[in-house]
C-alpha cells in the first residue's frame, strides 16, 4: 500500500462544492444549463487549483466506500467535467451549435428498449 | 509507414464510385423507404444485441424493428446456443415477451398463458384438451436467422440468409472478432432518440472527416482535424462499404485542459486524449493501429445501418433504425473494459462521457434541417467530395441491395 494522501483543505470553496455537488451526471449537465456564466466560473475556478489533489485523495479509496463529505466532495469534482467546454471552448453555458442535449435520453443497457 | 501514406485520400472516382452528384429522394421518397423494408431491413444482417447479454439459459433480450412492426426474440438455450424468433404467440399473435431484456427459462404469453421453451417450442398450453387435436410440435415460435459475431448478436429476416454472417462482414477478419468479442467489454453508457431525419442521414453524419473542423469548432475540431480522418472503401465488400480513421494532428491544436490531461491518467475513455493505461482486450493483432503513434479509432460502416468506432480500450456503436422515410430512432452505446472501481477512473469515464456527448450534439444538429430541404423538394441531389467518399461507398451499397440481389 502506497502512502496516504491527506485530504485537501476545501473549507473556503464549501459554498461552491454545495452547489455544484449533484448525485447524477444529469443533475449536474442541467445545473450547468440553467447557470450563469459568472456562476460556471467561479465554481470552476474555485477548483481548479484544488482539483489534482482531490482527485488524488478520492482516488484512494473504492468507489462503494465513499461518503460523507468525501462523496460529495467526489460529486463535485465530476462537476468539473460538465462545466470544462462552458468555460474554454463555448464561453457561454449551453452550446448553440449541437442539438438541445436532454433530447440525448441516457440508456440503461445495449439492449433496453420498451416498445409498447 | 509514413503519415502521407496513412493519411492518403482515394481519388475521385476511384473503386468505380463514380463522381457524379447523388440524388437526394432515397433520403424522403415513401415508395423508395418501402422497397428498403423489403430489400434492406428483411434481407441482411442486422445488430440486434450484445452476446454477453444472453450469456446463460434463459436469458432473453428483445429488438424491435419500428418500421417493420417487428418484435424479435433473442435466447440462449439449455444446448448454450443463441436463438431468434419472431416475438409473436402461435395461438393468437400477441408479443411473447414485452420487456427488453431478463431472464425466462420458459416464457409465457401474457394473453392465455401459452409457454414457449428458450428454443422456441411450444412447451405447455394451458387447457390444451380445449383445443381438440393440437399438434404442439408445429407450433413453436417462428425461428429467424441468427449469428453472433465480435460478441454482437447479428438478426437475419432472410429465412435463409444469401450470405453468412462472416462472409458479409468481410475484411473484418478473425482478429476483429476476436478484439470485439473479448469476454472483458462492457457496457458502460449510451443514449438514444428520435430525429425528424431519414435513418441514413445519422449514418453519413458520422462517416467522414470533412465536417469535423466546421461541424466541431466548438468541441474537439483541433484534436481530429478533418484532414486526419482518411478514409477507404471496400468495394468488394457485402456488408462493409467503408471506413474511416481518426488521427491526432501532429502538433495538438485547440484547447486541451486541465481536467482533460487529468482525466488522461486514469484511462482512456475520452476518443480525443492519449490514454495513459494498458487495457485488458488487448488481443487485437491487426485491428487496432498502434503503430501509428497518432491514430485513435477506425471506424467501420456496418451495412445498413451501423457504424462501429474500433480503439484500444473503448467501442463505440452507433445504430440507427427507420420509422417512417423522414423519422428514425438514433442510438449509441459505448463499451469499455475493466470496472470502474476508484475515483480516478470514475473521473475518466464522466470527463469522456460528457466530451462525447457535447461532439455527439453537434453531429446530430444538421439532420433534421437537410430532411425538411430534401422533403421540400428544395434539394435534389448532394455534392460529394474526396473526403466524404464514404458516404458514395454507402449509397452505391445501397443501390447494389435494392437491386433485390440481397448482395
Ligand atoms: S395469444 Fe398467446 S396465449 Fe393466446
Ligand atoms: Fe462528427
Amino acid at each position: 500500500m502506497s502512502e496516504v494522501t491527506a485530504r485537501p483543505d476545501v473549507s473556503d470553496i464549501e459554498v461552491e462544492i454545495n452547489l455544484w455537488a449533484l448525485p447524477t451526471t444529469e443533475d449536474r449537465l442541467v445545473k450547468r444549463m440553467n447557470s450563469t456564466m459568472d456562476e460556471i466560473n467561479s465554481f470552476h475556478y474555485a477548483m481548479l487549483p484544488k482539483l489534482p489533489a482531490i482527485i488524488e485523495y478520492l482516488n484512494q479509496f473504492k468507489l462503494t466506500d465513499l461518503a460523507g463529505d468525501d462523496l460529495k466532495l467526489s460529486r463535485a469534482a465530476l462537476a468539473m467535467c460538465e462545466v470544462d467546454n462552458a468555460v474554454y471552448k463555448w464561453k457561454t453555458p449551453i452550446l448553440n451549435t449541437g442539438i438541445d442535449t436532454l433530447r440525448m435520453v441516457k440508456k440503461s443497457g445495449f439492449s433496453d428498449r420498451v416498445i409498447l | 509507414m509514413g503519415n502521407a501514406n496513412i493519411m492518403a485520400i482515394p481519388p475521385l472516382g476511384s473503386d468505380e464510385l463514380g463522381t457524379e452528384a447523388i440524388p437526394s429522394d432515397h433520403y424522403s421518397s415513401q415508395a423508395f423507404f418501402e422497397q428498403e423494408k423489403e430489400h434492406i431491413f428483411k434481407k441482411t444482417w442486422l445488430m440486434a444485441g450484445r452476446e454477453s447479454d444472453v450469456a446463460e439459459h434463459g436469458d432473453f433480450i428483445t429488438y424491435f424493428i419500428d418500421a417493420l412492426e417487428t418484435s424479435i426474440i433473442i435466447t440462449r438455450d439449455q444446448h448454450g446456443q443463441v436463438n431468434a424468433f419472431y416475438n409473436a404467440c402461435t395461438h393468437r399473435g400477441a408479443h411473447v415477451l414485452t420487456e427488453p431484456c431478463g431472464k425466462a427459462k420458459f416464457m409465457t404469453c401474457d394473453f392465455h398463458g401459452w409457454v414457449f421453451d428458450s428454443e422456441g417450442k411450444l412447451a405447455d398450453v394451458p387447457g390444451e384438451e380445449l383445443f381438440g387435436d393440437l399438434d404442439k410440435s408445429k407450433l413453436g415460435l417462428k425461428p429467424v436467422s441468427v449469428d453472433v459475431w465480435g460478441g454482437f448478436v447479428f438478426i437475419n429476416l432472410d429465412p435463409e440468409p444469401s450470405v453468412s454472417l462472416k462472409g458479409y462482414l468481410k475484411p473484418l477478419n478473425e482478429s476483429f472478432d476476436k478484439y470485439l468479442g473479448n469476454k472483458d467489454w462492457t457496457w458502460s453508457y449510451g443514449w438514444r432518440s428520435t430525429f425528424n431525419a431519414n435513418w441514413k442521414l445519422l449514418v453519413d453524419a458520422q462517416i467522414e472527416g470533412y465536417h469535423v473542423d466546421q461541424t466541431h469548432r466548438n468541441t474537439i475540431a483541433g484534436a481530429i482535424p478533418g484532414t486526419h480522418a482518411p478514409s477507404i472503401a471496400y468495394p468488394d465488400s457485402i456488408g462493409v462499404p467503408a471506413r474511416i480513421s481518426a488521427y491526432r494532428p501532429e502538433h495538438m491544436m485547440g484547447v486541451q485542459t486541465d481536467v482533460a490531461l487529468l482525466s488522461a491518467k486514469h484511462g482512456a475513455t475520452s476518443l480525443y486524449t492519449k490514454p495513459e493505461k494498458e487495457f485488458s482486450a488487448d488481443d487485437g493483432e491487426g485491428v487496432l493501429n498502434e503503430d501509428h503513434p497518432l491514430w485513435i479509432f477506425d471506424a467501420y460502416l456496418l451495412f445498413p445501418n451501423v457504424v462501429l468506432f474500433v480503439q484500444k480500450g473503448q467501442i463505440l456503436v452507433q445504430r440507427t433504425l427507420p420509422i417512417t422515410p423522414s423519422e428514425c430512432l438514433w442510438e449509441v452505446d459505448f463499451y469499455h473494459t475493466g470496472d470502474v472501481e476508484d475515483f480516478g477512473q470514475l473521473f475518466n469515464s464522466e470527463q469522456g462521457r460528457i466530451q462525447i456527448r457535447d461532439v455527439l450534439t453537434e453531429d446530430l444538429y444538421t439532420a433534421e434541417g437537410i430532411q425538411m430541404n430534401f422533403n421540400a423538394g428544395v434539394i435534389k441531389e448532394i455534392q460529394i467530395n474526396q473526403q466524404e467518399m464514404p458516404i458514395r461507398a454507402y449509397y452505391h451499397r445501397l443501390m447494389s441491395a435494392m437491386k433485390g440481389t440481397g448482395e
